[in-house]
This record gives C-alpha cells, sequence and structure tokens, in this order.
C-alpha cells in the first residue's frame, strides 16, 4: 500500500511542478469565474429575469462544456504517453507495484488534482446558495448544489478514466490528448449541436441522446436536485470499464 | 488483397448501415409507410455485414493473438469481451431498471409521486395507456381578452416559464410509463401553419380549437376529443406582485433599480392531470333559460342577444343550450302568449316551417298565375276558357275575347318577364335549401322528441335533464329614464316551469339566476307591475336566497335623472356608475364564516393577475340576502358588492313630480309631522329598510335542498310549529325558515328512512342582481372572468379557479452594488490571478534550485 501511496503523492506533486497545472487552473477559474458573474447577474436581476436554478445557469453554459471536454485529456495526457515516451514505464513496472496499482494510484492522484481543480469554486457558494452568515442557512436550496458536485465528480472520474486508458496506448501526448478528446466528444457533444427543441422527448433518438450526453444529464437532473442512477451507472462502468481497460494495455507490454 | 477487399466490404456495409441511420432519422412522419422498410433494409443489411466482418477480424486476431503470443493474450481478449458485455449489460438494465430522487427542497420534480398527489390520481395515472398528445399553443396572450396591448417583458416571461413546467411535468408523467407526445406550436414561428396542418391530420378537431383558444393554451388531443387548458390554469403570472417585488428590500438595491420579478402562482397539478385523465370526458352543458327566443344566445338583435355569453362559455370548455319558456304567437294586440318549453332547435324548425310554408305559398301564387295564362292562351274556345276558369276559380266566369286578349296581356307583364322568371327561380331555390335543412333538423331526436311531447313539465324536465348547469337569464330594466324594461311578467314563469325547476334543484343541481329588477314603470297600462316576486323567487327563497323588490341607483345618476326633467330623454344611458366591489378575500367577512367567498376570491385573484382592477359596472342591480337556518354558509355568500355611493329604490323610474333620490333621514323628533309619517319607510327594521349602500347584489352559497321538498309530512309539521308559533317571527328571518329553529329539519332526516333520490342534496346556487350584464355579441373580460368562474364553482369544478396557495418566483440575492462588485470580480479575474502568480512563484523557486 506504501508503494502506491508514494505513486499518487509522487503524480499529484508532479501537476504542480509544471507550468501545466497553473494553466489549467488559471483557464479553468477564468471560465467558471466568468460563469459565477453571469449567474450572479440572474440573482440579482431586476425585473421578469433571473435563474430558477442558479447551478443550471451555471453549469449549463456551452463555454463550461468547451472547457470541460478539454480538462480531462489535458490532464491525463501525460500519465502513460509521457512515461513510454520517456521509456521510464519500464522502470515504473518494475517497481513492487501490480499494474492495478500502478494504474489506480495514477488515477487517484489525476482524480485528486481534478477535484483541486474544482476546490476554488466552492467560494461561489455564499452566493449561489444566498448563504445567511447569521443564521446558518441558505436561502436558496442547496441541494442542487451538492448534487451537481456529485454529478461532476462522477463526470470527471469518467472522462478522465478515458484518457487514462487513451493515454496508455500511445506514445505521443499530443496523440493521447486528441484521442481522449475525440473520444470524450460522444458525452459532450449535444452541448454544442443540441437536439432541435421540436424533437420529442419521448422519440428513441432523444432517449438515446439522454442516456450519452453528459450536459443533458446536468442540465435536466444534476444541476436541479435530481439525481438518477441511470447516469451514475452509466459514468461508473464507464470507468471502471476503462480502467480494465488499462490495466489489461499495461499487461500486454508483458507478453508482447 | 483478399484481406483488404474483405475490409472494405466491411466498411461499405458500415458506411450503409450509417446511411440508412441517417435515411431512417430524416424521414418525415407522413413518409413513414413508404421509405421506413426501405432505409431500415439498408440499415440492417449494411450493420449486418460490418457486423460479420468485424467478427471476422476479431476471431483471426484472437488466432493471431493465442497462435502467436500465448494463452494469456486470448484470457485478455475474452477479459475484454466481457467486460463489454458487462458494460452494455449494465447500463441497458439500468436504462429499464432505475431510480430517480428528488433533492429539491419543494419536492419540486415529485409533483406526480403518490405521497403529493393523493392515492387515487396516482392509480387513475397508472392506468393511463396509449399515447397522448399534449399541444403546447403560444399566441403570446396571457390572459385571454383582457390583455389587449401587445405582451409585455412579464408576459413574455411567463409564457417561456410555463412551457418550461409542461414539459417538466410531461416528463415526471412519463415515469408512470405512458407516452406523452409534446408539440409546441408557437404562432411566432415561420413553419406555424405547417405544423398545425400536420397535427389537424390527426387530430381534425385541433384547428378548431386553436382558432377558438382566447389565449395560450395546452390542448390534451385524441383523435376524437380535446381538452384545453390556460396557461393560467396551471400557472397563473401575479403582474402585480411580479411589478412590486422586492419593493420593500434594502434602500441600496432600490437605488440600483433592483426590483421585481416574475411571480406565477402555482395552481397545482390537479388541473393539468384530470385533463389528461379525461381527454375524452362530455363537456358540462350549461342550459340558458329565457323567455324569447330574441333572448336567446342566437338570437338577432345585438344588444338583447346573448350571443356573447354563448361564445365565452364555448370558448372556456363548455356547451351551451338554450330553453325557451314562451311562445309568442301573432302581433300587436293579437299577440298570445303560450306557456312553453323549448329548444333551440325547435325554435328554428318552427321558423324555417314557417320561411318555407311562405315560400310555397310565394311560389304556388305565381305558378297559378302561369297556369292562368296558359288556359288564356290556349287554343280552346272562349266558353270552354270560361267553363274552366269557372272551375278552377268557384265562381262563375264570363270573359269576353278582348278581355281575353287584356287578360293575357296583363298576366304575360306580370310572369312572363325576366325579372318574375329569375325571382321565381331563386325562391325555388330557397325552398329547396330550406326544406333540406328542415329534413336536417326534423331527423334529430331532440326537435322531433320535442315536437312530439305536448306536456311542458315533461318537455322541461327532458331539456333540463341533460343539462349540469341553468342559467336563468332575465332582462328587465335597461334604461330608468326612457323607460327601457322588459316587464317581469314577461319572465315569469309557469307553475309547471317552476316545478321543472324544483326538481332540478331536488337533484342536487345547480342554478345561477341573473335577474334584473322587477320594478315596472307604473304608467304601462298593458303590463302593470307585479305585486309580488313570481314563484321562481319563492323557490329560491325556500332555498335562503331573498331577492329584494327594489333596485340599486347610483349617486351619480343624481345628475342624469335632472337632466331628464329639463330635456326628454336627455341623461339617458350617460350617468358613470362605480364599479363593483369584490367581497375581501382576507377572512374579513360579512357573514361571520371563516372562508372567503371562492368566487370573489377567484376574481380578486385575477384583478391581481392581471394587474389592473376588473372593471365591472352594473346599472340597476338588484339587492339580496342570504338567510338560512337550514345550511349556514360555510364560506361567505356575497361575492359581489355596490360601491357605498348608491342606495336602494322602490321605484327608480323619474316622473314630471317625482325624481328618485335618497331622502337622509332627519333627527329624531319628538312628535313627527303628518308629513313624516307618510313619508316613513313600511321596511323600517327589515333587510329592505331604504338606507345607504353596500348592497350585494351577487351571492353564491352551497346549501340543502329543504326536507318538505321530498317529505310532506315535514311541511305539515312545520305548519303546525308555524301555528304554535302564533305567527311570530324569531330573529327577524321570514317565516317559513324562522319556524325551523322549532322543528330543525336535521332532527326530521335523521328520523326518517329514505333512498338518496329522496333525501335533501347539498346544492350550490348563485344569483346576480341583473340581467344585461350577459347580453350583447361579446362579453367584456371582467364579465367573462365572472360567468366564467361562477359556472365553474357552480359546478363544482373548484380547483379551475385561480389559487394563490403557491408562489413561485426566481430566487434572488440581494447584494449593495458594492458587494456585488467585489463578488463579480474577484471571483472572475481575482481567483485567476492568483493562482498564475502561485504557479510563476513556483516556477520560480523550481528555476532557483
Amino acid at each position: 500500500m506504501r508503494p502506491m501511496l508514494t505513486l499518487i503523492r509522487r503524480e499529484f506533486t508532479a501537476y504542480f511542478l509544471s507550468p501545466i497545472a497553473y494553466v489549467v487552473l488559471a483557464v479553468f477559474l477564468l471560465v467558471t469565474g466568468h460563469l459565477f458573474y453571469l449567474t450572479m447577474t440572474s440573482l440579482t436581476e431586476s425585473g421578469p429575469r433571473g435563474a430558477e436554478f442558479p447551478m443550471q445557469a451555471f453549469l449549463g453554459n456551452e463555454w463550461f462544456w468547451l472547457v470541460f471536454l478539454f480538462i480531462p485529456p489535458l490532464l491525463t495526457m501525460r500519465l502513460f504517453a509521457e512515461e513510454r515516451g520517456s521509456g521510464t514505464l519500464e522502470m515504473l513496472l518494475t517497481a513492487p507495484l501490480r499494474d492495478w496499482q500502478v494504474v489506480l494510484a495514477k488515477y487517484l492522484a489525476c482524480f485528486a488534482f481534478y477535484v483541486v481543480l474544482w476546490l476554488p469554486t466552492l467560494l461561489y457558494l455564499p452566493v449561489l446558495v444566498k448563504f445567511d452568515w447569521h443564521t446558518l442557512q441558505a436561502g436558496i436550496d442547496p441541494h442542487p448544489v451538492w448534487t451537481s458536485y456529485l454529478g461532476l465528480a462522477l463526470a470527471g472520474a469518467m472522462f478522465l478514466a478515458v484518457g487514462l486508458f487513451v493515454s496508455s496506448l500511445v506514445r505521443s501526448q499530443m496523440v493521447a490528448a486528441l484521442i481522449s478528446l475525440v473520444l470524450s466528444l460522444i458525452f459532450v457533444v449535444e452541448a454544442f449541436w443540441p437536439p432541435p427543441p421540436e424533437l420529442d422527448m419521448d422519440s428513441l433518438v432523444y432517449r438515446v441522446l439522454y442516456f450519452f450526453s453528459v450536459p443533458l444529464h446536468f442540465s435536466r437532473d444534476f444541476t436541479r436536485g435530481q439525481v438518477d442512477t441511470r447516469h451514475l451507472i452509466l459514468y461508473a462502468s464507464v470507468a471502471l470499464f476503462c480502467l480494465f481497460l488499462t490495466v489489461r494495455s499495461l499487461e500486454t507490454r508483458r507478453w508482447r | 488483397m483478399l484481406r483488404f477487399l474483405f475490409r472494405l466490404v466491411g466498411l461499405a456495409g458500415l458506411f450503409a448501415a450509417g446511411v440508412g441511420g441517417l435515411g431512417l432519422l430524416a424521414l418525415p412522419a407522413d413518409d413513414r409507410g413508404r421509405w421506413f422498410t426501405a432505409w431500415l433494409d439498408v440499415t440492417i443489411v449494411g450493420g449486418a455485414v460490418a457486423l460479420l466482418v468485424f467478427a471476422f477480424e476479431l476471431i483471426a486476431g484472437m488466432r493471431q493473438s493465442a497462435g502467436r503470443r500465448s494463452a494469456a493474450g486470448s484470457m485478455v481478449l475474452l477479459q475484454v469481451v466481457l467486460a463489454v458485455v458487462l458494460l452494455i449489460g449494465v447500463n441497458a438494465f439500468s436504462i429499464f431498471h432505475y431510480l430517480r430522487w428528488d433533492t429539491t427542497r419543494s419536492q419540486e420534480f415529485s409533483r406526480t409521486q403518490p405521497k403529493q398527489l393523493g392515492a387515487d390520481l396516482a392509480e387513475q395515472l397508472k392506468q393511463l395507456r396509449g399515447e397522448t398528445t399534449v399541444v403546447i399553443y403560444q399566441q403570446h396572450k396571457t390572459f385571454g381578452r383582457f390583455s389587449d396591448k401587445p405582451p409585455d417583458a412579464y408576459d413574455a416571461a411567463a409564457d417561456r416559464k410555463v412551457v418550461e413546467k409542461v414539459k417538466d411535468l410531461v416528463q415526471e408523467l412519463r415515469e408512470y410509463g405512458s407516452r406523452f407526445r409534446v408539440v409546441t406550436l408557437d404562432v411566432k414561428e415561420e413553419d406555424f401553419d405547417g405544423k398545425l396542418a400536420e397535427e389537424a391530420k390527426r387530430f381534425p378537431r385541433l384547428k378548431e380549437a386553436v382558432a377558438a383558444a382566447p389565449e395560450n393554451s395546452i390542448f390534451f388531443c385524441t383523435p376524437e376529443h380535446i381538452q384545453r387548458l390556460g396557461f393560467s390554469e396551471y400557472y397563473q403570472l401575479d403582474k402585480t406582485a411580479s411589478r412590486q417585488a422586492d419593493l420593500d428590500k434594502t434602500a441600496s438595491q432600490q437605488a440600483d433599480h433592483g426590483r421585481g420579478n416574475l411571480v406565477l402562482l402555482d395552481q397545482g397539478v390537479e388541473p393539468f392531470l384530470r385533463r389528461v385523465l379525461a381527454i375524452e370526458e362530455r363537456k358540462p352543458r350549461i342550459g340558458i333559460v329565457v323567455t324569447h327566443p330574441w333572448l336567446d344566445t342566437e338570437g338577432p338583435l345585438k344588444e338583447y342577444s346573448l350571443s356573447g355569453l354563448r361564445k365565452a362559455l364555448e370558448h372556456n370548455g363548455f356547451e351551451v343550450r338554450d330553453i325557451i319558456l314562451k311562445k309568442f304567437q301573432g302581433s300587436d294586440e293579437n299577440m298570445s302568449l303560450e306557456t312553453a318549453a323549448y329548444s333551440n332547435e325547435e325554435s328554428k324548425y318552427d321558423e324555417l316551417e314557417a320561411r318555407v310554408t311562405a315560400l310555397r305559398e310565394q311560389i304556388a301564387d305565381v305558378e297559378n298565375v302561369m297556369a292562368l295564362l296558359q288556359i288564356l292562351k290556349s287554343s280552346r274556345s272562349l266558353d270552354e276558357v270560361n267553363k274552366e276558369l269557372s272551375t278552377i276559380m268557384g265562381r262563375p266566369v264570363t270573359m269576353s275575347a278582348a278581355g281575353r286578349r287584356e287578360s293575357i296581356a296583363n298576366l304575360e307583364s306580370e310572369v312572363e318577364d325576366e325579372d318574375t322568371q329569375r325571382e321565381l327561380e331563386q325562391w325555388r331555390q330557397r325552398e329547396r335549401s330550406l326544406t333540406r335543412d328542415l329534413e336536417k333538423l326534423s331527423i334529430e331526436e331532440r326537435v322531433t322528441e320535442g315536437r312530439r311531447q305536448s306536456d311542458v313539465k315533461k318537455k322541461m324536465a327532458r331539456l333540463l335533464e341533460d343539462c349540469d348547469l341553468l342559467i336563468v337569464a332575465r332582462m328587465t330594466l335597461r334604461d330608468a329614464i326612457i323607460r327601457d324594461v322588459i316587464p317581469q311578467s314577461l319572465h315569469r314563469m309557469d307553475e309547471v316551469q317552476v316545478a321543472a325547476i324544483k326538481d332540478y334543484l331536488k337533484a342536487g343541481k345547480p342554478v345561477f339566476l341573473c335577474v334584473g329588477p322587477t320594478n315596472s314603470p307604473p304608467r304601462i297600462p298593458d303590463m302593470p307591475s307585479p305585486p309580488q316576486p313570481d314563484s321562481l323567487e319563492d323557490l329560491f327563497a325556500e332555498l335562503g336566497l331573498f331577492l329584494a323588490p327594489q333596485t340599486v341607483l347610483f349617486n351619480s345618476e343624481n345628475e342624469a335623472y335632472a337632466v331628464s326633467q329639463v330635456i326628454s330623454f336627455g341623461g339617458a344611458g350617460k350617468a358613470e356608475i362605480p364599479p363593483l366591489e369584490f367581497e375581501d378575500e382576507s377572512g374579513k367577512t360579512k357573514n361571520g364564516s371563516a372562508v372567503a367567498n371562492p368566487i370573489a376570491a377567484s376574481l380578486k385573484l385575477t384583478s391581481r393577475s392581471v394587474g389592473e382592477k376588473l372593471d365591472l359596472r352594473m346599472r340597476y342591480p338588484r339587492p339580496m340576502q342570504y338567510q338560512s337556518l337550514r345550511a349556514p354558509a360555510t364560506t361567505e355568500p356575497a361575492f359581489l358588492v355596490t360601491s357605498p355611493e348608491s342606495w336602494n329604490e322602490d321605484q327608480p323610474f323619474p316622473s314630471r313630480s317625482r325624481l328618485p333620490a335618497y331622502k337622509r333621514k332627519k333627527p329624531v323628533q319628538d312628535k313627527p309631522s303628518a308629513n313624516d309619517k307618510e313619508q316613513a319607510d313600511p321596511a323600517k327594521g327589515t333587510w329592505l329598510e331604504r338606507r345607504r349602500g353596500p348592497f350585494v347584489v351577487g351571492l353564491a352559497v352551497e346549501t340543502v335542498t329543504p326536507i318538505e321538498w321530498y317529505d310532506e309530512r315535514y311541511e305539515a309539521a312545520k305548519a303546525a310549529q308555524l301555528a304554535l308559533a302564533g305567527l311570530q317571527n324569531p330573529g327577524g328571518l321570514p317565516l317559513g325558515i324562522a319556524v325551523e329553529s322549532f322543528q330543525p329539519a336535521e332532527l326530521w332526516a335523521a328520523g326518517r328512512k329514505a333512498d338518496a333520490e329522496h333525501s335533501p342534496h347539498r346544492v350550490r346556487i348563485a344569483a346576480v342582481g341583473q340581467g344585461h350584464w350577459i347580453a350583447g355579441t361579446e362579453l367584456s373580460p371582467a364579465s367573462e372572468t365572472l360567468i366564467v368562474d361562477t359556472c365553474n364553482w357552480l359546478l363544482r369544478r373548484d380547483d379551475r379557479l385561480p389559487r394563490a396557495k403557491q408562489t413561485w418566483e426566481y430566487p434572488r440575492v440581494q447584494l449593495s452594488p458594492r458587494d456585488q462588485g467585489l463578488w463579480r470580480w474577484s471571483m472572475f479575474l481575482g481567483l485567476p490571478w492568483t493562482i498564475t502568480c502561485v504557479g510563476l512563484v513556483v516556477l520560480m523557486v523550481r528555476r532557483m534550485r
């Protein structure tokens, strides 16, 4: 267990030792800050405008999904591809760790950074839930906030797992990022290419779209305080499947 | 090479499957039958080829790996395949077996769950089968005819929000397993007509329903039936509250113009669900009782017809049937007035029959003349002609040859010219068309049965039988100055007609009286004013509803009366009367009942929602009151009240010697003069005492039908008690009711055994003391709201009255402009800048090392 923890620590600190982490963090916070700006404007509007669910306004913007789409590939592209490119992967595999421990350690480190990425956004919450410091009560329903963060954590876990798997397949970080970007796009494309409003929600096309489309899960469910097991199972199963494939991908090196 | 070709075939199959899939997606709905199979074949064949090639490649790969690497390689492949199967299987299972948790504070998305909805409705929803089409029709008109002005920002925002809410609710309903198809028709969309035509193919009545919809509506469609729900019946915009929202916030916020919100009054999901569950339910039928076809809903004279009432009721989902109570025959002094009961169709039948008869006579006249002409022009001798003419005319005719020539010339000029021939042809065509209409009507069961039935009571009972609500419309006093009045005697019902209405009430069915004052000008010799109310009013008095034989006049009418003294007909219709008030909905009720009148509350709410006062004015209304020991009103009975600047008048008609005016009471004198005694009010101390307003002119109560209507023995017992009481009148109540304090009906009822049909029923009744507020070709928006709300309440459709139990509004955060600026910029730029700086410091430190 200790070597695994060491590996997690190493991988996690590695993020902060390279400029990429700060660039990603800064860009991410710039975009979410802008979305917070817009959401706050809705919450302080005059007249018949506003946001019924502040988290929906916050996470329902296509700019958010554009940035979100790039983050997992950026975080995962180097995990195995860099090691493979620089030839340190063999060294890593000789460490007293099983393949699954290597994969899990890298994945957890990456996921930890992803969590760190989101931590500053907790600063927005006093406004988004209209927190009263005297009574310690939220004036706006806080439940959609935690369901949104739950959704973000699980969706992030899925996208990171996809990125990790792709990274385990190729040598070039750039190629890894591009491939995982394309794969992630399958789950996010609806944000940029929304279905026509007249599309019947009972139709097969919409149902399929609803099953795969992460932005739709957020706009309809997580940001409105809804938790649906279908989404949770999709995220968890794809994440586990990709982690399994990554382990198997590492294993192939042994018998190649 | 072979491998390459094989893979190429596989790719071609994949391409074909993709094209087929796209073709399927792109198919227009009406072409499905023709093209669906073709595209499906392409997809299946292409997909099958691709799968075959993929399977082959997989097997080849496995063989290769097993051969070249090791058994472990095959195991990995197998594991991967199993993992894929597991991934698909788990997700497929989750699609059909999923759970949803609604974590919102208000359980916003669980409104159709049995906990919130009630087990009954939830069970009915579970039973729902087949597909329901929900058409959301946006004509960008929120308050029907209230909104003549273009919609403002609040209306537009409310429109959008309601559409969202409807879609959310439908999504919730899908969880019950039923299929819902939602179609949005927006008049502002370019393809609105096309989409409407498309839907009209499936639902032929949709076009008609859309055209009649007074406001943004939701239609629930099946091929045979359509139910409408106004947007405001689901979420009603409260414009007043929307505009005033946040006014009580901090001064700093007001300085920032931080006011206003979108406030919607949540009407609950029940009205929506009831429409879904009862798409095929028949519309409630309202019978409108009038005395003359001119006063019915298809009457020819604009100001007397109730066509506006029919339109308003039909637009709001009711069916209307006229019931006419009198047959007027002849004219002037020969006019006879016969008690009757017939429907509009029968009236139309009579009218058509009369027209056809008249036309046939006209045609026969001309044809007779033509026949005569033929005889005269024939080659027969003069004697023969004279003989035939004598036979036809029934008297001896002797015509000379010159006379014959002259007659021919005269008749030729009369019937053989082009105009006469054209006219004759037109008459014949019209006669044929009218005969066709007559035949159509004559095969209608209602008409034939009605004409066959001669017993008025039975006939009336038959007409009332399938009416769910009865409106008795009695237009009387229209203008006292010019004496524009339909005398009460014309409206008075026969005993058998009243008996039929009594039976209707006995069955617990509701009645709405719209009856004007009974005062008639004193100098109409033929039609003297009735000294007492008629038996219909007596019938309602038994239910506790008393109509005063008075008219309410307003202070502002004094001037008009004064003008009429100096100019003939001067001042007629010119007085600006104040609008009526609705009873307070905040619990301050006159009757002491805890609950406000539901109609008054609904009207006040509508007024608040529209953002303007409901301008409901009634000239010459009639005061009324509710008094009953039998069933004390559970809600405040009054819902329409005049302004205090009014008084009750026994004789509202001005004459040379007298102008109606309110005489202030003089201070009490020890010895009243003879004049004072003469002017003393005989009704002093009773509810009919002359006084200043306000007066109740609209009542709506739920009461119990008297037990003596079902059991004559109770009537006798009451009479005995009355005799014993020595004609005392406890509590100032009318004797018939007051005597029940000695012999309570409940005790009597408890001691007798009777089936439901012969037991008292709870019945809803309403009355408005004026008849012509519902007349005309168009009802004012306020009148339309009043009539629709009253009808819904009478029909126990309380869920259709606007409610303000729950409000919805956008959440707001109150921050001073300074705080807003700090939050905005610190989060938008401050945080990224901090991270950038930290990053730079870390990099610099690393470089230093």
